[in-house]
């Protein structure tokens, strides 16, 4: 009975953008408290100088929707400090997986705030520093007690000053001054490892502060975020959350009539679609410039048509107007089919799971059909207004991610270019044949002062290839890089057709004779060509280097790694017991047969 | 009982966590544990958006009970009863 209520106000936050909607839902997690319905949990800690309670509900609300069940713990008013700096206090106590800070203005620096025009220079530089090492302090004392990434945030600049239009004509004006703090907030938060800075100056530009700030809450109850910016701020932090925790989309897969362009290709033909630089043909342009931005930071592009594949590769092959082309996509499926079919064809083709898929669409009526057959996939729904189409994909935010790699940047590429190489599996005859017609080459090592953020990423975005799916931020691979007991071994990829980048992760400890593999994890993009046997014999090789005699893996299932679970047994592996549904296997290293893949050369 | 009266008593249960036959034409800060100061700036935020009224500073701190609720969105021009 709860259960449906939950799962009946859920599903109206597909169509119903607003306050109450997630008021209903976070009623509905509180009415089924039950944690066996495939919520994960975490628990969120907030230590504020304001009144954040509106935004708890939008916050329970926007996580559930990500799939989480969180559980908030609020600090007292106006206690960020002494919540930060009392060990064994309540902030330890309650044992986050995330601690929000958030501060207003007028709380942290009343001066700086309401006050300015009363303030010399020299005083207004010294509240800047005088706020950046209060806030520098209290990280310092979380961080010396919990490794559990901190969210800080930007202060809105001000739009009303005393100064008025001379404001923007002095050097030091008031806005200036909120920018100045905030870019001191920036550097404050570089200094230590997985504190990220929400900006709440962007989100309130965004809707314009004269909505975003409630000036009558804000003096009967110290509550100053109207609806417009506690939708946002919810939204934002579950934007953290999913990023944090590897809950990214990878694919942009993107229906064709209406949507890349306007009209239907198969009725009006190459010459007839709305394609040009005036409207609506503009609106559809600028839609696809953004599509390729995102391309450019990461995201593979997909199409999926209702249509004659050659009348649609005619648009992306000849139509002179056309921004993206044959070469961007990484996949398609252009045909008759029912578009949850060709979802799920395009997924098992560039070997991801579906919930990695983000459908774009102007009909309602598929979008509806693909969250009512695959709930996992998410959707985009464009709608009528093609100039709508960018700013509506770009807050969805569903390829947020907390870095920009290199390989992100050339990611689409390899794609396109594994493509290639699949059409050119028809030109030799073996499998093996092919694979050393790849000319691949390994390089195994630690990972460099630039990849801490790679391997950080791949093990929270690596789903299929991962023996234990243990998820480490940046400052984690760091520590586990630097100490003595473990190694982090890399395994870098390059082919005749690309190169491929960073691919492979192994974390191993060692402890007297044993070795215990951590993790061991490949990217799905270099699956089916035995770097698997390559990267374990070569961690194998280190580990009896190192002086063990015994190398010890785990298999710890979950819903997408079923691939691996014969991946110890089957390199002669003994299973020694194991715990929780997870499997513990033991390999004598100098007895061991582990073979290499002939058709890899390895360096390093 | 009018959709729109309907749609006041789900979101009041919404904001207070409570089953909505609670929420009844007695309903007060008085009768509900849960409808404290915190709560009742939910509950502020969550009836404008809902009837697109704009409270006056005054109006948001008298609407403590249910009846108060009907009269002042009534005085915004929002008539539960229609």
């Amino acid at each position: 009975m709860s259960r449906d209520t939950l799962r009946r106000a859920l599903a109206r936050l597909d169509t119903d953008a607003g306050y109450g909607a997630r008021l209903a839902v976070a009623n509905g997690l509180d009415a089924d408290p039950s944690d066996d319905d495939a919520l994960p949990p975490i628990r969120l800690a907030i230590l504020r100088d304001f009144t954040v309670e509106p935004m708890v509900p939008v916050l329970r609300a926007e996580l559930a929707r990500s799939g989480f069940r969180a559980t908030v713990w609020v600090g007292d008013f106006d206690t960020i400090s002494r919540d930060a700096m009392t060990p064994g206090g309540s902030l330890d106590a309650f044992g986050a997986d995330l601690i929000l800070i958030l501060r207003w203005l007028e709380q942290t620096a009343p001066t700086l705030a309401t006050g300015f025009v009363m303030l010399p220079t020299d005083q207004v530089q010294a509240t800047i520093s005088e706020v950046a090492g209060r806030i520098g302090s209290e990280l310092a004392a979380i961080r010396s007690r919990t490794q559990a990434p901190i969210l800080i945030n930007t202060f809105p600049l001000p739009d009303l000053t005393t100064l008025g239009i001379l404001d923007a004509q002095v050097e030091f004006g008031h806005r200036r001054a909120v920018e100045d703090l905030n870019r001191a907030i920036l550097s404050v938060a570089h200094g230590y490892s997985d504190v990220l800075v929400v900006d709440v100056a962007r989100l309130v530009s965004r809707i314009g502060s004269r909505a975003a700030i409630n000036e009558r809450d804000w003096q009967t109850s110290r509550s100053p975020l109207a609806v417009p910016l506690v939708l946002a701020l919810g939204a934002e932090y579950a934007k953290f959350v999913r990023a944090l925790r590897g809950r990214l989309r990878k694919v942009l897969v993107l229906d064709c009539d209406n949507t890349l362009w306007g009209g239907v290709v198969g009725e009006d033909g190459l010459g007839g679609i709305r394609l040009d630089p005036g409207y609506p043909g503009s609106a559809y342009l600028a839609f696809q410039r953004e599509i390729l931005n995102l391309r450019a930071r990461g995201v593979l592009i997909a199409v999926v048509s209702k249509n004659n594949e050659a009348d649609v590769l005619e648009v992306l092959r000849e139509h002179p107007h056309m921004l993206i082309h044959e070469s961007d996509l990484a996949a398609w499926r252009i045909n008759w089919q029912d578009k949850a079919t060709n979802l799920r064809e395009i997924a098992e083709e560039l070997n991801i799971g579906v919930d990695s898929l983000v459908l774009a669409d102007d009909s309602e009526f598929e979008c509806g059909l693909v969250r009512e057959q695959l709930p996992d996939v998410g959707v985009l729904s464009l709608g009528a207004e093609p100039a709508r189409f960018v700013s509506l994909m770009t807050e969805v935010a569903f390829f947020d991610s907390l870095s920009l790699t290199a390989d992100d940047r050339s990611r689409a590429d390899m794609y396109v270019a594994d493509r290639e190489r699949k059409a050119s599996v028809h030109a030799t005859t073996s499998i093996e044949e092919y694979l050393a017609s790849l000319e691949m080459e390994a390089l195994i090592g630690p990972p460099g002062p630039t990849e801490i953020a790679r391997v950080a990423q791949l093990t929270q975005k690596t789903n299929q290839f991962n023996l234990t799916t243990i998820r480490y931020t940046e400052g984690d691979i760091e520590l586990r890089a630097a100490a003595q007991e473990s190694d982090v071994h890399c395994l870098r990829l390059r082919d005749r057709f690309s190169d491929l980048g960073l691919v492979g992760v192994a974390i191993v400890d060692y402890h007297g004779e044993d070795a215990t593999i951590d993790t061991l994890l490949l990217s799905c993009r270099v699956l089916g060509r035995g770097v698997e046997d390559t990267f374990i014999a070569h961690v194998a090789h280190v580990a009896s280097r190192r002086g063990a005699s015994r190398l010890i893996g785990t298999y710890r299932p979950t819903a997408k790694n079923e691939q691996v679970s014969g991946f110890f047994q089957n390199r002669g592996f003994e299973l020694v017991g194991g715990e929780q549904g997870a499997s513990r296997w033991e390999l004598d290293i100098e007895g061991s047969q582990l073979t290499t893949s002939p058709w890899i050369a390895v360096r390093g | 009982m009018t959709n729109m009266e309907a749609d006041l008593r789900q979101l009041m249960a919404d904001v207070f966590g409570v089953e909505v036959d609670q929420i009844d034409e007695d309903a007060s800060i008085d009768t509900i544990d849960s409808w404290d100061s915190l709560k009742h700036l939910n509950l502020v935020l969550a009836l404008e958006e809902r009837f697109a009224v704009s409270f006056t500073e005054q109006e948001t701190v008298e609407i403590l009970n249910y009846e108060l609720i009907r009269a002042t969105l009534k005085d915004h021009g929002v008539d539960l009863a229609a």
